[in-house]
């Protein structure tokens, strides 16, 4: 398989700066947010890559780096062999098309303001169809792929429901042909009944236009069902990566192993008390720990050097 | 067991652009004193819109049609404002999905539990001179702090929410809600706003309240995995009404009701093959509800009959279901 | 696999006729509607209407009280008042309307770039609005009349060189908040330009509010005018101007209530009629309200 999207060695860092006032009356200084703190991973051509974590593992920050809608502090990432950063506004121009996203929250995700026509009909326009009759034609097309009747070609976003919307966002992404789409928490904000109808949409697309996905969600459950491989984040690191199955089923690092233990289960009558817990909360992205970021909360922890945490294949 | 809470044929409405909308639909059931009840069921199925009712607290514009809310002898419907108030908090707790919003900002969270304590002069302060007075409420309040895995109770006391993480602030809830020692415990969706993690370990202190207090809990959910996981029974609920209740087992194993049977289909699991996922089709319209069984038009199974509102029948022991599959049919 | 859910019929009109068929629907936004176009019929057939010359005195019928033949008096050198009133109409609304032209383009413009660009040049311009915010109003024009001189368009600079500065904070916080919308996100991914996302995704959703704003400072800035000519340093007097006509009374007030009185009923009842639009194009542009009309 071809690495469609290589990330090496990523930062972001986001600096707060304190208000002329704090620093005056509370000596408070600038502070700096280690979101992605040293991410590789690749993203392989036609694969669905899930990548979870809790809040504040800077996963979706991750989602937004590897298109581009937000700027590496440091390290860099190849789409298709060409350096995202290095890209010129003109070919980045071409790549948006390529490189496109879905939402969590399907009230703000769509243009209050717009109907499905104006939200669908623009992103037509950033693919260059520009005739009104080819755009209807497409529109009404999109829309009957996506299990909606052609007549929400004129409806505006408060009139939908939620999963509706969601398949609109969708349709949204799809209508500039991608070939690599970051979706994150695609379905979180939706009921599972109606969860389950956008997960098997997201599948059925796949397939039929050949897409890539990186699936953000904190959802395990879900990331589960739909991903081929699996990176765990935590603190802005990467902990574990491997094959869905293998890693649900054997995981090696002790965060993960924790993640998956915390996950109610239907087999797992009355285990509410009695399942190993992970104690603690997560440190801040502040003042992350050094080496492996879940060592203060390891059960298992081992006394080496800081400096040799990084990702290698368990012999 | 005794029955400790039992609600009969609850009726609340909404007026909504569309007419009333029935949130509320005819709900009964029964608590057992340190039972553990789930009620599970999706948005705008009228799950949370029962607890509040059940506190007392139906938001505007909602108006209680019908029906009965018995705390042991009392029928809380009927009470006065000022029983209710007494009832609130002192015998019956609830707990809210957001604890953000629920704590005062404020408020120093020590203070925040001791008021609940103040409140219901649940010391019989009465009797015990102001002196005296909050020295003994702090006492009890760091108790509650420690006993619901708040480390360091002393200097947490004079902490304010804010520097809480999500997780402790859900804890400073609960100390709040077992302060007076209630007998029930409603939990409206408790972990929702929480990291899975974290999550185990509330419903971990969740386990351990019931079993060590043998407080009861109402747990309301959408994730039917947790409730699963805590509950010796549970309710499903859909467009307002109770369609499957009985032993979680029996429910989980053996559902009867298409909506129940489809719920757990559009669940993915994580087992060693996955399977595909089968949604339930459609979106539930609450604006536009038919005149019979709510879930008809999403139902696989339908037929003719589903147009006329099917009654809840018993169709194993404990286990009873609102559908025509199981009879009930004229 | 979607069974067809319910779709409300959407009326096929423009966002425009439709604010304006509900504006109509709403009985305050109706009333004050209809005031406010009458006033407009006054201003624009001043010269049909007015029984007078604003100009022409008659010395023989100073301060002459109402009368068939003046109908709301003369002043102390025997103008009419009706007239005078009926073309002093004009120079209030003109120098509302354009005012609040000029304040709101500039505000707007400033507002959203600084809200979306941020960096050096929004730190600037919020400087500098709280500098203008430092100013009373009424001394920051006063100052500004005295520096610039007389005349029409200096008054109209005058209050516009300040009056930005609330369509800039409105614009500029609007801005922000949608900018942290997914929306915006997903027309960046799309790779929409900046401009485009600016004026066609996050104009549309900041209008209404610039425009309920709009519709009351039209208002204030009637009031702050006349008080300027009030003082003497607006409108040049000859031409006529409810302010200086209401100074001009002030000294006969006990002997010719007239005078000042009636461009002082005018001045209030166009100013409340605009901030009852307004109040009205609030609730109309609400969409929590929208629902329910």
């Amino acid at each position: 398989m071809k690495p469609l999207l290589e990330l090496q060695e990523v930062h972001k860092h986001f600096h707060l700066r304190a208000s002329l006032l704090g620093r005056w009356l509370a000596g408070q200084r600038d502070r700096t947010v280690h979101a992605v703190n040293g991410v590789s991973l690749v993203v392989y051509e036609g694969e669905t890559l899930g990548l979870v974590g809790e809040s504040g593992s800077g996963k979706s920050t991750l989602g937004r780096l590897a298109i581009r809608l937000q700027e590496v502090t440091q390290g860099l990432i190849r789409y298709n062999g060409l350096e995202l950063g290095k890209a010129s506004p003109a070919q980045m121009r071409q790549l948006r098309r390529e490189l496109q996203i879905i939402f969590q929250n399907p009230y703000s995700s769509l243009n209050p303001r717009k109907s499905v026509r104006q939200i669908v009909g623009s992103a037509l326009e950033a693919r260059g169809v520009r005739d009104p009759r080819q755009q209807e034609l497409e529109i009404r097309a999109l829309l009957q792929r996506a299990g909606l009747p052609e007549r929400f070609i004129e409806a505006y976003p408060h009139q939908l429901s939620g999963g509706q919307r969601q398949r609109i966002s969708i349709l949204r992404a799809l209508a500039v042909r991608p070939r690599l789409v970051v979706a994150d928490e695609p379905v979180s904000a939706l009921d599972v009944s109606v969860q389950a109808q956008i997960v098997q949409l997201l599948e059925e697309l796949k397939r039929d236009f050949g897409l890539t996905y990186l699936f953000i969600s904190h959802d395990l459950r879900v990331v589960y069902h739909i991903s081929d491989r699996v990176a765990v984040m935590y603190l802005g690191k990467i902990v574990e990566v491997g094959r869905s199955q293998e890693l649900y089923h054997r995981p090696q690092h002790p965060y993960t192993q924790a993640l998956l233990a915390s996950i109610p289960r239907l087999e797992n009558r009355y285990l509410a008390g009695g399942r190993p817990v992970l104690e603690g909360s997560v440190p801040s992205p502040l003042n992350p720990p050094k080496g492996c970021p879940f060592h203060p909360r390891c059960p298992v922890k081992l006394s080496i050097s800081p400096l040799d945490f990084y990702l290698h294949s368990p012999q | 067991m005794r029955t400790i809470l039992r609600v009969e044929d609850l009726l609340v409405e909404f007026p909504t652009p569309h007419g009333q909308v029935r949130a509320v639909n005819g709900v009964t059931f029964q608590l057992a004193t340190g039972e553990r009840l789930g009620i599970v069921g999706e948005s705008g199925s009228g799950k949370s819109m029962t607890l509040l009712t059940i506190m007392g607290l139906t938001p505007p514009p909602g108006r209680i049609r019908r029906g009965e809310v018995w705390f042991k002898e009392r029928n809380l419907l009927e009470a006065s404002p000022q029983e209710l108030r007494q009832m609130r908090g002192r015998h019956i707790a609830m707990i809210f999905q957001d604890p953000m919003t629920t704590l005062n900002p404020v408020f120093r969270v020590g203070e925040q539990i001791r008021e609940s304590l103040r409140v219901h002069q649940y010391l019989g302060e009465e009797r015990v001179p102001a002196s005296r007075r909050k020295a003994l409420e702090k006492q009890r309040v760091l108790r509650l702090m420690a006993e619901v895995g708040i480390p360091a109770p002393e200097e947490r006391y004079e902490a304010y929410p804010h520097e809480f993480s999500g997780g402790m602030q859900q804890r400073a809830m609960i100390a709040i809600a077992l302060s007076c020692d209630p007998e029930v415990i409603l939990a409206d969706e408790p972990t929702t706003a929480l990291d899975v993690t974290v999550q185990a370990q509330i419903m971990r202190l969740l386990d351990q309240i019931n079993r060590q207090r043998g407080t009861a809990i109402v747990l309301v959910t959408h994730d039917l995995h947790l409730a699963t996981e805590f509950c010796d029974r549970i309710l499903v609920m859909y467009a307002g009404q109770i369609v499957e209740q009985g032993p979680t087992e029996a429910v989980i194993r053996h559902p009867k009701h298409p909506y129940t049977q489809g719920l757990l289909g559009a669940l993915p699991e994580i087992r060693p093959e996955k399977t595909p996922l089968m949604p339930i089709p459609g979106e539930i319209d609450l604006a536009h509800l038919p005149p019979g069984c709510p879930f008809a038009p999403r139902c696989h199974r339908a037929m003719e009959a589903c147009s006329t509102p099917p009654a809840l029948l018993e169709v194993e022991e404990n286990h009873q279901v609102r559908c025509f599959l199981y009879g009930g049919l004229a | 696999m979607t069974n067809t859910p319910s779709l409300p019929a959407i009326p096929r009109r423009s966002a425009l006729l439709d604010v304006l068929v509900r504006l109509l629907r709403n009985r305050t936004g109706l009333v004050s509607l209809c005031v406010i176009l009458v006033y407009v019929g006054l201003a624009l057939l001043a010269p049909f209407i007015a029984p007078y010359d604003p100009a022409d005195t008659d010395l023989t019928a100073r301060l002459a009280p109402p009368s068939a033949a003046h109908w709301f008096g003369t002043d102390t050198i025997g103008r009419d008042i009706l007239s005078r009133t009926i073309w002093g109409t004009r120079v209030s609304l003109l120098v509302g309307l354009l005012t609040v032209g000029i304040t709101t383009l500039a505000g707007l413009l400033l507002g959203m770039f600084g809200g979306y660009f941020r960096g050096w040049f929004d730190n600037l311009t919020a400087r500098l609005t709280e500098l203008l915010l430092a100013f009373p109003y009424l001394i920051f024009a006063i100052g500004m009349m005295a520096f610039l001189g007389p005349g029409f368009w200096n008054l109209i600079w005058a209050l516009s060189l300040k009056g930005w500065v609330e369509f800039y904070r409105l614009a500029r916080g609007e801005t922000l908040a949608q900018t942290t919308r997914e929306y915006v996100e997903a027309a960046r991914a799309l790779g929409h330009s900046h401009l485009r996302i600016l004026f066609g995704e996050i104009l549309p959703n900041i209008f209404p509010s610039i425009l309920v704003l709009g519709t009351l400072r039209i208002g204030y800035f009637m009031v702050l005018e006349a008080s300027l000519s009030f003082l003497g340093v607006g409108i040049p007097p000859t031409i006529p101007a409810w302010g200086s006509m209401i100074s001009e009374g002030r000294n006969v007030l006990f002997l010719a209530w007239w005078v000042s009185t009636i461009p002082g009923v005018a001045l209030l009842v166009l100013v409340l009629a605009i901030n009852l639009l307004g109040e009205a194009l609030r609730e109309v542009l609400d969409p929590r309200l929208k629902e329910r009309s």
